[in-house]
This record gives C-alpha cells, sequence and structure tokens, in this order.
C-alpha cells in the first residue's frame, strides 16, 4: 500500500505538470485528485477497530498522512492538514510508528504550526525532526533547517556560522548577524538579497518579523550608548532609525515601536508623553528574548 | 472544478430574463418591485399602480436542482447579453433613488448570482469573464462599505464576503491562465490583499506574483501596509491607509480600521502606562486618524480609558495598561472614511463599478493636501506634536470651492431629519454631527 501510494503521489505530480505544459488543465487538479483516493485509503485505515493493535490497520495511517500533507503543502491548502493532525494526535499508538514517519510527520506539522505563527511548537516539532532524521540524509537535514531557524530566530536563538557553512544555508548568515546586532539596514539588504530564495522557501514572511527583534536590538543599542541611563529622548531612537535609511519615520512612530516592544515585554519601562522620553526599568530594561517569549 | 472536455452549452436568450421566466413569474406573481413600472389607470387618473414590466425583469438565481431545466440554452444568456444585464442593474437599479437602500442590495445581489450562474454553465473564461467577475467584486465591496451599518436582517456582511471571496479568488485565478495584459489587476489585487489585511495567504499570494506587478505603487503599498499590520506598527498603517487613492481598496479596507485602532490603543495604553501619564487627546485624534476629539473620546471610553461619570470632556488621556478593556462586541460604528466618502462623492457609481472611467477612481494630485485641510478642520486646536504634515499653504481654487462645497452639504444634512432616504448627502451625514465647528 505505501508504495502504491507513493507511486500514485509522484504519478499525479508528473501527470500534473504535463497537464499545465499542454495547458489543460488547472495545476494541482490531479494532484487533488490523488488525495482524495488517499484519503479513501486513510479511512479504510482510520476505521479499522476491530482488529487486535499489533496487526490493525491502523498502524498504516501515519504513512498516508505524510503523503497527504505533501500533496496539501504543494497545492497551498494547509487548513485541510488539520483534521489529519487531530486524527493521528488522538491515536494511543501516536509515538509508535516507525521513526522516519514520525520524522516527516512532525516535520510538516511543525512547518504548518510556523504559518500559524505558533512558534514554540514549531520549535517543538521541527528540533525533534531535525536531531532525529537519520545523520547520512544531509539533503533532509538542510530543508528541516531551512524552517527551523526562522523559528529560532524568531525566539531569540541566533544560529551558528558554523552550523550554516555545514549545511550551506549562507542566506541565513547576514540575517542572522544583522537582527543581532540591531542593524536594520543589513537587514532589508539581506532579505532583498536573497529574496526569491526566501520567497521560494515560504518564509519570507516569517522573517519579516524579525525586524521587531531588530528593533529592540538597535534600542538597546541607543541605551548602551546613552551609559544605561535610565531616561533616553525619543528622538534619540528616531535618529538610530534615520540611520538605517528608514526615512520616512518621525517621533510619533517610534513611539509607536517601542509602545509595542512594551507591550511585547521585550522592552520594560514606559514612554512619558509629558518629557518625550522611554523611561526604562533600572533593572534589566531589555530582558533576554528567549525569556520573553 | 472547471469543466474543460465537457460540451459547453451556449446560451441563446437575449433578453436579461428568459420568456418562460418572465410568463411563469407573472403568472405567478413573483415579480420584484424592481422590475415593475407604475402606469396611470385610464379610470380616474389619480390612482397609480404597479404592473410588471417585462423590459425591466431580469433572471432570478435559482439553485441548480436535478431535473430543472438550468442548462437548456434558450434560458442562458450568452455574454454581451450579461454584460449589458450587468450594466443594467448598476446604471438604473443601484443608481436609482430608493428609501432603502437594502432591497436594491438584495436585488442585485440575486440577479448578479444568476449571472454568476450563466457563466459557469455555458463555461465562460478569458477576458469575458474577468470582465464580468470584476464588476460584480465591485458591487460587493461598494454594498459593504454602504450598508456598513444596515442591521444583519437587511444585510449580512458574513455572506457578503463570502460571496466577494468567491469571485475575486476566481478572478485572480483568471488573471493568471488568461494571457494579456489586464487593466484592473492591480486594483483586484490590492482589494485581496487588504480585505484580508495581515493574512499570510493573501501576503504570500502577493510575494508569489510577478515582480512588475509587485512593483506597481498601488500594489506596493497595500503590502507595506499589511507588513506593517503584522508587525504592529499601527501608526504606519493608518497614515498609509490615508493615502489610498482607490476607492475599491478603501471599501476592502474599511472593515479593519476599527480594530487596527482598537489594537492601537491597547499598545498604547502599555507603552504610556504611568500614573502621571497625561496624553493630549488632540493628538490622539491625529495618531488614531479619527475624525473628531469627540469620537477618540468616545472611543476610549469604550476600552475604559476614561470614566465618562467622573470627567465629561477630558483634555488629556491617562493610559493605564490594566484599566484597558476591548470593547464588546467589537463592532465598527458607523460613521464612514471621509476620504472614500469623498472618492465616492467625485465618481458617478455606475461608472466606477463597471469600471469605465477610470480617472475616477485613481485621483492623481489634489487628494493629499485634501486630507490634510481634513485633519486641520477636525482639530480645531492644533496638536503640538509633530505628527501634522505640513500643510501647503496654497490651494487650487477648485479645490477650494470643492471644500466649501462639501463643507456645505455636511452641515446642511446635520440638521435634516435622520431618516432623509439615500440622496448622495446622505454618506456625509454621519461625519457632520461630530464636526461642530
Amino acid at each position: 500500500m505505501f508504495a502504491v501510494s507513493l507511486d500514485l503521489r509522484l504519478f499525479a505530480v508528473s501527470a500534473d505538470i504535463q497537464l499545465v505544459k499542454k495547458n489543460k488543465g488547472k495545476a494541482g487538479e490531479r494532484l487533488e485528485k490523488a488525495a482524495e483516493l488517499l484519503m479513501g485509503l486513510f479511512r479504510v485505515c482510520a476505521s479499522d477497530n476491530r482488529a487486535a493493535i499489533d496487526d490493525s490497520k491502523k498502524w498504516g495511517m501515519l504513512n498516508l498522512v505524510n503523503q497527504l500533507f505533501k500533496i496539501y503543502f504543494k497545492i497551498n491548502k494547509l487548513h485541510l492538514c488539520k483534521p489529519l493532525i487531530r486524527a493521528i494526535e488522538s491515536l494511543p499508538i501516536k509515538d509508535k510508528f516507525s521513526l522516519s514517519q514520525l520524522v516527516t510527520y512532525r516535520f510538516y506539522v511543525g512547518r504548518k504550526a510556523m504559518f500559524d505563527s505558533d512558534y514554540k511548537s514549531a520549535e517543538e516539532y521541527l528540533t525533534f525532526a531535525f536531531e532525529k532524521c537519520h545523520k547520512a540524509s544531509h539533503k533532509n537535514k538542510r530543508l528541516i533547517l531551512i524552517y527551523l531557524i526562522p523559528v529560532k530566530m524568531l525566539l531569540g536563538h541566533m544560529p551558528k556560522s558554523s552550523l550554516l557553512r555545514k549545511y550551506d544555508l549562507k542566506q541565513f548568515s547576514d540575517v542572522a548577524q544583522a537582527v543581532s546586532s540591531g542593524n536594520l539596514l543589513q537587514l532589508n539588504v539581506a532579505l532583498q538579497k536573497h529574496e526569491s530564495f526566501f520567497i521560494r522557501c515560504g518564509i519570507y514572511l516569517i522573517l519579516e518579523k524579525l525586524k521587531i527583534i531588530t528593533y529592540r536590538n538597535l534600542f538597546k543599542k541607543v541605551y548602551l550608548i546613552n551609559q544605561k541611563n535610565h531616561l533616553i529622548d525619543i528622538s534619540a531612537f528616531t535618529v538610530a532609525l534615520h540611520m538605517m535609511e528608514v526615512e520616512d519615520i518621525d517621533d510619533d512612530e517610534t513611539q509607536c515601536i517601542l509602545a509595542n516592544l512594551i507591550f511585547e515585554n521585550k522592552i520594560k519601562g514606559y514612554i512619558s508623553h509629558q518629557h518625550k522620553k522611554l523611561v526604562v526599568s533600572k533593572q534589566n530594561p531589555f530582558p533576554l528574548l528567549s525569556s520573553v517569549l | 472544478m472547471e469543466v474543460m472536455d465537457e460540451p459547453v452549452v451556449d446560451g441563446t436568450c437575449l433578453t436579461m430574463c428568459p420568456e418562460d421566466e418572465i410568463a411563469l413569474r407573472i403568472r405567478e406573481g413573483l415579480v420584484h418591485m424592481l422590475e415593475t413600472s407604475s402606469v396611470h389607470l385610464e379610470l380616474n387618473g389619480k390612482s397609480r399602480r404597479s404592473v410588471a414590466d417585462a423590459s425591466k425583469m431580469v433572471k432570478e438565481f435559482s439553485r441548480p436542482a436535478a431535473g430543472r431545466a438550468d442548462t437548456e440554452s434558450h434560458n442562458l444568456r450568452p455574454v454581451p447579453v450579461l454584460k449589458q444585464t450587468v450594466a443594467y442593474l448598476y446604471k438604473d437599479i443601484v443608481a436609482s433613488d430608493h428609501p432603502a437602500w437594502s432591497t436594491i442590495y438584495e436585488f442585485v445581489f440575486d440577479r448578479l448570482r444568476a449571472v454568476r450562474q450563466d457563466m459557469v454553465i455555458q463555461g465562460i473564461v478569458g477576458q469575458d469573464a474577468i470582465q464580468l467577475l470584476e464588476q460584480v467584486v465591485r458591487f460587493h465591496l461598494y454594498a459593504s462599505y454602504r450598508l456598513r451599518d444596515a442591521s444583519v436582517a437587511d444585510f449580512d456582511p458574513v455572506i457578503n464576503k463570502q460571496h466577494l471571496l468567491e469571485c475575486l479568488k476566481r478572478l485572480l485565478y483568471l488573471y493568471q491562465v488568461t494571457p494579456g495584459h489586464h487593466e484592473h489587476r492591480v486594483e483586484m489585487e490590492s482589494v485581496y490583499l487588504l480585505d484580508n489585511l495581515g493574512d499570510h495567504h493573501a501576503m504570500t499570494h502577493y510575494l508569489d506574483l510577478d515582480q512588475s506587478l509587485r512593483k506597481s505603487p498601488l500594489l506596493l503599498q497595500c503590502y507595506k501596509i499589511s507588513s506593517a499590520y503584522v508587525q504592529a506598527n499601527y501608526l504606519r498603517v493608518l497614515r498609509l491607509l490615508w493615502q489610498l487613492p482607490c476607492a475599491m481598496s478603501l471599501c476592502a479596507v474599511n472593515q479593519h480600521i476599527y480594530k487596527v485602532q482598537i489594537h492601537f490603543l491597547e499598545i498604547l495604553s502599555f507603552g504610556f502606562n504611568a500614573k502621571s501619564c497625561k496624553f493630549p487627546v488632540n493628538l490622539l485624534t491625529t495618531v488614531l486618524h479619527m475624525d473628531s476629539d469627540k469620537r477618540t473620546e468616545e472611543l476610549c471610553s469604550h476600552c475604559s480609558l476614561i470614566d465618562m461619570f467622573e470627567n465629561l470632556s477630558p483634555e488629556y488621556i491617562c493610559f493605564n495598561k490594566t484599566n484597558f478593556r476591548k470593547p464588546h462586541p467589537l463592532k465598527q460604528p458607523a460613521a464612514g472614511l471621509l476620504i472614500l466618502d469623498k472618492l465616492l462623492y467625485k465618481c458617478s457609481i455606475p461608472e466606477l463599478l463597471l469600471g469605465i472611467n477610470k480617472k475616477s477612481m485613481f485621483e492623481d494630485t489634489g487628494n493629499e493636501e485634501w486630507i490634510q485641510i481634513q485633519e486641520k478642520n477636525v482639530n480645531a486646536v492644533k496638536p503640538q506634536g509633530s505628527l501634522l504634515i505640513t500643510t501647503k499653504d496654497h490651494l487650487d481654487k477648485g479645490d477650494m470651492e470643492e471644500l466649501t462645497y462639501l463643507k456645505n452639504i455636511m452641515q446642511g444634512v446635520t440638521l435634516q431629519d435622520n431618516k432623509t432616504p439615500n440622496t448622495g448627502l446622505k454618506r456625509y451625514r454621519g461625519r457632520g454631527r461630530g464636526r461642530q465647528e
């Protein structure tokens, strides 16, 4: 059954490519058809309640789910994944599937969590996939990293350059460096430069969210330059942003960004409107990112 | 979805409504009020009566069911007739004076649905389908704005949105597969982006577009708005929104503005959380892009930031994160968008909906200045903050005239009965009230 379903999916993929080439059908049409058939198989497996657990058809579920995930991610219908995840998570045998299947499953669930902005569980699933993925499958590990790195960065963990070098992911190194040094300009340049790569992987939007952290790091630098004075002029931050070539910004927008950082607990303090100053807490005004998220 | 290989039917019905249906509906008394003409009875000249008018009848939507003669060619309208039908609906019905616009909405919505049904049965694709769908999309957008304060019985925003998205998604797909240049593609893509503000799918869709499209000013701006929204930079969102030149994009985004303002207020309450905080109301009005200080106060009191019993018209707001409460329910107040009202006022609605006159949808100049004047008018006291964009003192004479004209309308309408039916001026009523200068 595994072989048949894999063949079916691959066959559908190539059928799709051919049909689109001949201008005969909508892209993804054949794949959708294939998914329908796989769903039929899935239902048979899932409803096998009578057989003893050892020879139950339920053992076939995860493989089918993985095949379906691959299709749904390809045709960009992620919402269809949800019932499948629920079906798997409610199985008593959910952790006893073969490791390779579990790795694939968690990779996709992690990616889905990432798109749903649930970074904590995305990190958890993707880390499992990365750590348990077979050593020899370099390509798969790299694939996992493409999603794990942005999630980690959003949670305040920057990747080591040795790791990026090992998996040939130098696209991330500029980004990571820019974020950790609060160099907004460099971040924008890096995002522009590798735009097509990031868009192709579907992580461009996630990386854009790093801007918030970059603001935090930039503002921390302003605070350090001010000799850690707990009163800082708003205009000082605006100047810093101007330096980063954010040209159309004024004090009010800076205040909005600051207020948002305070709202997200990334800065401890408050803005005093009368004095046009940011008042930061004397203890630990910029808490560690990994601790607040 | 697509029926490509099966032979498709070609409609032969050359009127807006098939003859069978006309006969049936007249016989069964199912003629809509808007499909009748009033005639003077010969007997006494005074009494009038509404009589079904076949030339005004438009094919009704009916669900496909087994055994129905849906697919017979004499019941289907070919492309030219469909276009004519839509044009008729917009020019003669949408633009007509009717005491309750929701009746018109209901009627047009149903008839447009029938148009779409005819399109699907006949398998119409390509430029024709694009043009028709664009027109349908615009109607749903316009209706969602015009009927924003109607009760759910008259106008269901959820259903409207559902149909809007259905058409829009189909439209975006057709753009992709139909070769050639699409004049209104940018407009429609921007609508998709703003209607789903901050939505991951919509933004990914934008990123997947062709470079040349992505770089078009309108679409780029819409993406910036979405991106700022995701990054919670709400001041930027509002500022960029207020510069949008396209009426349809504004209609699409209007539903989100209130939400943005509330979130913004929430963030401000956390950021400025201090006992001694004194944030001037007029500055807040400018930052939140509200119409008047009074509306700002209302919003703040909805969010429990002002105690209305203690302080009737405070000059300052004391932000406090523990006091902040999200208003419940999160329903947008009825007041409209002044910039949008102005755009809509300037152009003829049928032309806007049909997408005929491009110039009336996109304004090249003058818009920005107009907004600045508005801000100045609304805030009788000029805020000390740097928020106000430098106002240009010299204005075109035409602009000034128009402004005084609009102002007169606003003031005039305030005094009138609130139930005045939808004359073109009604749209300004909500605004007029808050602006006692």
